[in-house]
């Protein structure tokens, strides 16, 4: 049994309700969510579009309040900045500031993390390395191919040293050969100690590079354990799960 | 510390990679070379020097006041319609250093703007003019001069009752605009004299006693008199300008009070004057130059611009892009507009419930941007008056730090808010 000290990420029953401008209830996005990452494991929080996986990220991201349950990072509110120090993001789209060269980018960040002047160098010069990017270092990312941009995000998440690194569907849109440099990548981190939270649609990557999951559907956990445990291969079971009578009707379209 | 120089150093590439921000810069120095060729002067070597700093530094302040307000409320809105914002909100930084950072970087290229400019305006120019203080007259305070007089019509009989039935407040301020505005006949062959508070005034510096005959039907007096300042006189003749400043110099024999001014009228007809608007003392001492006064009134002027721009950057933070940039020209229009609205319907006991919303409208967005309205260094500076110290301190003091860091508080505070409801 693990040790609650040892959560990195702890969810209970949380609740997150969408209002309109009248603040009336139009979604309820996550509802009774009760969830717990450990140090050092990568966790895989898995649904359907519009299960709640990214309201539920940026809860513990701190960029949304929950409505109702406590979200804790490292024990402490998502909000502060002790907590925020020990994390790094990459979201869905890399959002880069289109004017800045890759090696400004990092160094922004890093001044966020409010790195000295030598471990800012150090840092960038190790991460550009790492992502492969040192020889194009000083152009501006809006001329960046897409996966270019998503090395770029993904070395500025890192460029804090953080503790926990939270990635929103990291390999979206990426090539095979770039699929498969990233989730080499994750393993390397986790193997270091990392601990790593990623959403994801593709279960096969999941299966591959998490040691345990969450199914979320309609904002509800249906399923968590470790991926060994499931005894049949995730896609089967997140097909039984969540896929249950979902089909298109194609039928009398072809009529 | 570090992560509000980021903030700064973002804002300021942001700034520097932006072709509006060059356009700017380019429209500015364009302006101060283009005005003498666009606005005619009245072929003197003062008017010429009056227009050029006029219009040359006020169309600059406008283009930075608009082109830096629509920057500032731009600044975090596009962020975090782009969703770049949130990746800055995830880490440890505090969101005032975010929203201070963005203001700093803002005024800073507000700053160098106006520094070329003035070196152009110094370049253009005579650096060593002389630049004059000016002292009003030392009088009882328009508001307690209009108290004065509510009270004596709400106990006169031949008030009407309809007038005592009107708000106290709408009458004192009608009052006291006119106390503000009030005439004093000075007849042929007779004296006035108004008490100055003479104190700051140097030995050695070059005194004059100054009026201005721009009455609200724009005439203007032919003027014959005489001056006295303690041991000092001067007197004019046959002269028909709308001001006519007398050098004071040393006499001999008895002059009047050294803190009293007295105006004798030697002409053939009576001089009407508001004391509290046309009569001053102006002196000047040797420091008091052209360059100093336009490096006070750049202080200022700074001072101002960091206000607008904090106040977009607030608008930014918590409204989206298009309702922040629409919000900022309205209030900087408003700001502008709203102390000719006063002066020009001021008889609102008469008016209709319409004009009395539309004056109150215009009363509350004067109070509210009296930081901009209530004083023009620009005026001053083209008038050869000194901005004084105690100016460039309440603008440092207000208008360049207290507003700003109230702004960027209020700014940290909606940020998460908008950023919850546009996630």
């Amino acid at each position: 049994m693990a040790d609650a000290s040892d959560n990195v990420i702890e969810l209970k029953g949380v609740e997150k309700t969408f209002r309109d401008f009248w603040l009336r209830p139009t979604v309820k996005a996550v509802d009774g969510l009760d969830l717990a990452v450990r140090r050092g494991e990568v966790f895989g929080l898995l649904g359907p579009n519009g299960s709640g996986k990214s309201t539920t990220v940026k809860m513990i991201l701190g960029l949304l309040a929950p409505s109702a349950g406590k979200v804790s990072l490292f024990g402490l509110s998502p909000s502060s900045p002790s907590a925020r120090a020990r994390l790094g993001y990459l979201p869905e789209l890399s959002y880069l500031h289109p004017f800045l060269t890759a090696r400004e980018t990092l160094r922004y960040y890093a001044g966020l993390c409010n790195l000295d002047r030598a471990t800012t160098r150090e840092r960038i010069r190790e991460l550009l390395e790492m992502v492969g990017l040192a020889d194009v270092a000083d152009r501006a990312v809006g001329g960046f191919s897409k996966g270019m941009a998503r090395r770029v995000a993904l070395a500025s998440a890192l460029v804090g040293k953080p503790e926990l690194l939270v990635l929103d569907e990291p390999t979206s849109g990426l090539d095979p050969v770039s699929t498969n440099e990233v989730k080499t990548l994750v393993k390397t981190l986790a193997a270091g100690g990392m601990t790593v939270l990623m959403t994801s649609h593709l279960l096969g990557d999941a299966e591959e590079t998490c040691d345990r999951v969450a199914i979320l559907n309609h904002g509800k956990s249906i399923a968590e354990g470790r991926v060994s445990d499931l005894g049949t291969s995730l896609q089967s079971f997140f097909l039984a799960k969540v896929g249950e009578g979902r089909r298109f009707e194609v039928a009398p379209f072809l009529k | 510390m570090r992560a509000f120089l980021s903030v700064v150093s973002l804002q300021l590439k942001a700034a520097a990679r932006s072709k509006a921000v060059l356009l700017l810069f380019a429209a500015s120095i364009a302006w101060m070379f283009a005005v003498p060729h666009l606005v005619s002067s009245d072929g003197t070597v003062d008017g010429a020097h009056q227009v050029f700093v006029r219009y040359s530094l006020w169309g600059v302040f406008v283009l930075l006041l608009v082109g830096l307000g629509a920057a500032g409320a731009s600044s975090l809105s596009t962020d975090r319609d782009a969703r770049r914002l949130q990746l800055t909100l995830v880490r440890p930084a505090a969101r005032f250093s975010v929203a201070l950072g963005r203001i700093v970087a803002l005024v800073s290229v507000g700053a160098a703007v106006l520094a070329s400019c003035a070196l152009v305006a110094l370049c253009r120019t005579d650096a060593a003019r002389r630049c004059w203080h000016v002292l009003s007259p030392v009088m009882e305070s328009p508001r307690s001069e209009a108290e004065r007089a509510y009270r004596r019509y709400m106990e006169s009989p031949e008030t009407p009752e309809e007038l005592k039935k009107t708000d106290r407040r709408i009458l004192v301020r009608i009052l006291e605009r006119k106390a503000f505005d009030r005439y004093e006949t000075v007849k042929p062959g007779t004296s006035a004299s108004w008490r100055f508070d003479a104190s700051g005034i140097g030995a050695d510096d070059e005194i004059a006693a100054r009026l201005r005959f721009s009455s609200e039907m724009g005439t203007r007096e032919d003027f014959t008199g005489a001056f006295a300042l303690g041991g000092r006189v001067g007197s004019a003749s046959n002269v028909t300008q709308r001001a006519v400043t007398v050098p004071l110099a040393l006499a001999d024999g008895e002059g009047s009070a050294a803190d009293r001014l007295v105006f004798t009228n030697c002409g053939r007809d009576s001089l009407m004057l508001r004391p509290r608007r046309d009569v001053q003392i102006v002196h000047s001492s040797e420091d008091c130059t052209f360059a100093r006064n336009l490096a006070s009134a750049l202080a200022v002027m700074l001072s101002m611009l960091a206000t607008v721009v904090a106040f977009s950057v607030f608008l930014g933070a918590g409204l989206g892009r298009s309702p922040a940039v629409f919000t900022v020209m309205v209030t900087l229009f408003l700001a502008a507009a709203s102390p000719a609205v006063m002066d020009d319907y001021q008889d609102e006991v008469n008016s209709r419930r319409g004009d009395r919303v539309g004056l109150a409208l215009a009363q509350f967005a004067g109070v509210m941007t009296r930081p901009l309205g209530s004083f023009s260094p620009i005026g001053a500076l083209a008038d050869d008056e000194c901005v004084e110290l105690r100016d460039v301190g309440r603008a440092a003091a207000v208008d360049f730090l207290l507003l700003p860091v109230l702004f960027a508080l209020l700014a940290a505070l909606v940020m998460p808010i908008k950023q919850e409801s546009s996630t």
